[in-house]
């Protein structure tokens, strides 16, 4: 039976559904999503095809599409942690997907440097790497403690970030001196520029 | 600086930092992991840059960087930095990167380094130059 059902819903689909509907979609329709849906990357924009299943899209057909992302400069409450001004030291990238209380996330999203002055992007993927190393320390964490993501406490997420800083893993050692370096060497320079 | 002046900043970089992003994860897989194509860096350390750090080459593509270079059209002073590691010739990775304003494109590709056919892109508006240029 179940092929028939599945022959009846390809026909619906085909009847019903517009091959161009992702053009009704709300522009702010991410905050709809459940967080598997999230994490699968699911695109409601994505063309359709005459059944309504999704098309492959290339670049080229996406170059114009840049101009419907330019008109709509809402800002979306998912950014507002990672657009915190400083250095987190457990990356947003890292701790977003985690399933956490909401004091957890409050924990990590708050843990920063502060606002930067001196920093610059190189072209190394030294952030990339940060992040790997940093997902590893937190799952290594959980394994030892025990705990899954929604147990995890602030006071936990104050001992991992501990561990963040002083960690010896170069990717994650490495990359938070290179920014001290770049403040101080800011800083002395700044300094130096000042009149007598 | 001012807390008027850091909320400009802070929405000037989630802005783009969305459009970026969202142009991007159409075309592959945001994410830190050596099996993802790309990372859209989600650190505001820098007060007018943001940067994409590729692992598919295919993100080279000279469309790819035209469109990110025309996100920039209403953020005046800002840059995208694409950043990139491959393997050189003497065992190690070799750092190397592009450097995107929306007036010129800062071309710091080693094409010697690089694979066919991203050896032979090149950037309409660019000029060579390194992440300092």
């Amino acid at each position: 039976m179940a092929q028939f059902k599945e022959a009846w819903l390809a026909h619906q689909r085909k009847r019903w559904m517009r091959p161009d509907a992702y053009r009704w979609v709300r522009p702010d329709y991410a905050r709809l999503l459940s967080p598997s849906e999230r994490k699968a990357g699911f695109d409601p924009d994505q063309p359709r095809d005459e059944l309504g299943q999704w098309t492959e899209t290339g670049a080229e057909e996406d170059i114009e599409s840049i101009e419907e992302f330019i008109g709509d400069d809402s800002l979306l409450d998912e950014f507002s942690a990672a657009s915190i001004r400083g250095h987190h030291w457990v990356p947003w990238a890292v701790f977003k997907n985690l399933d956490l209380r909401p004091e957890t996330y409050s924990a990590f999203a708050n843990a920063t440097t502060g606002p930067l002055a001196g920093q610059r992007h190189g072209n190394s993927k030294e952030h990339m790497q940060y992040s790997e190393a940093v997902d590893d320390l937190i799952k290594e964490f959980k394994r030892r403690e025990g705990i899954s993501d929604r147990e995890m406490t602030p006071d936990h997420a104050k001992r991992i970030l501990d561990q963040v800083k002083a960690s010896k893993e170069p990717r994650i050692r490495d990359f938070n001196l290179n920014i001290y370096r770049r403040e101080v060497y800011y800083l002395i320079q700044r300094r130096g520029r000042k009149p007598e | 600086m001012s807390s008027r002046v850091q909320q400009t900043q802070e929405e000037a970089w989630t802005t783009l930092y969305r459009r970026i992003t969202k142009y991007l994860e159409r075309l592959g897989r945001n994410g830190f992991h050596d099996s993802d194509d790309f990372f859209v860096v989600n650190e505001n350390i820098v007060s007018n840059q943001h940067k994409v750090e590729i692992n598919n080459l295919a993100f080279l593509n000279p469309r790819i960087i035209s469109t990110l270079q025309h996100a920039l059209v209403d953020f005046p002073g800002w840059e995208i930095v694409v950043g990139l590691s491959v393997p050189d010739t003497d065992g190690g990775m070799r750092d190397m990167g592009l450097t995107i304003r929306a007036h010129e494109i800062v071309d710091g590709l080693q094409r010697r380094y690089l694979p066919e056919p991203y050896r032979s892109f090149r950037y309409e508006g660019s000029r060579p130059g390194t992440e300092k240029a």
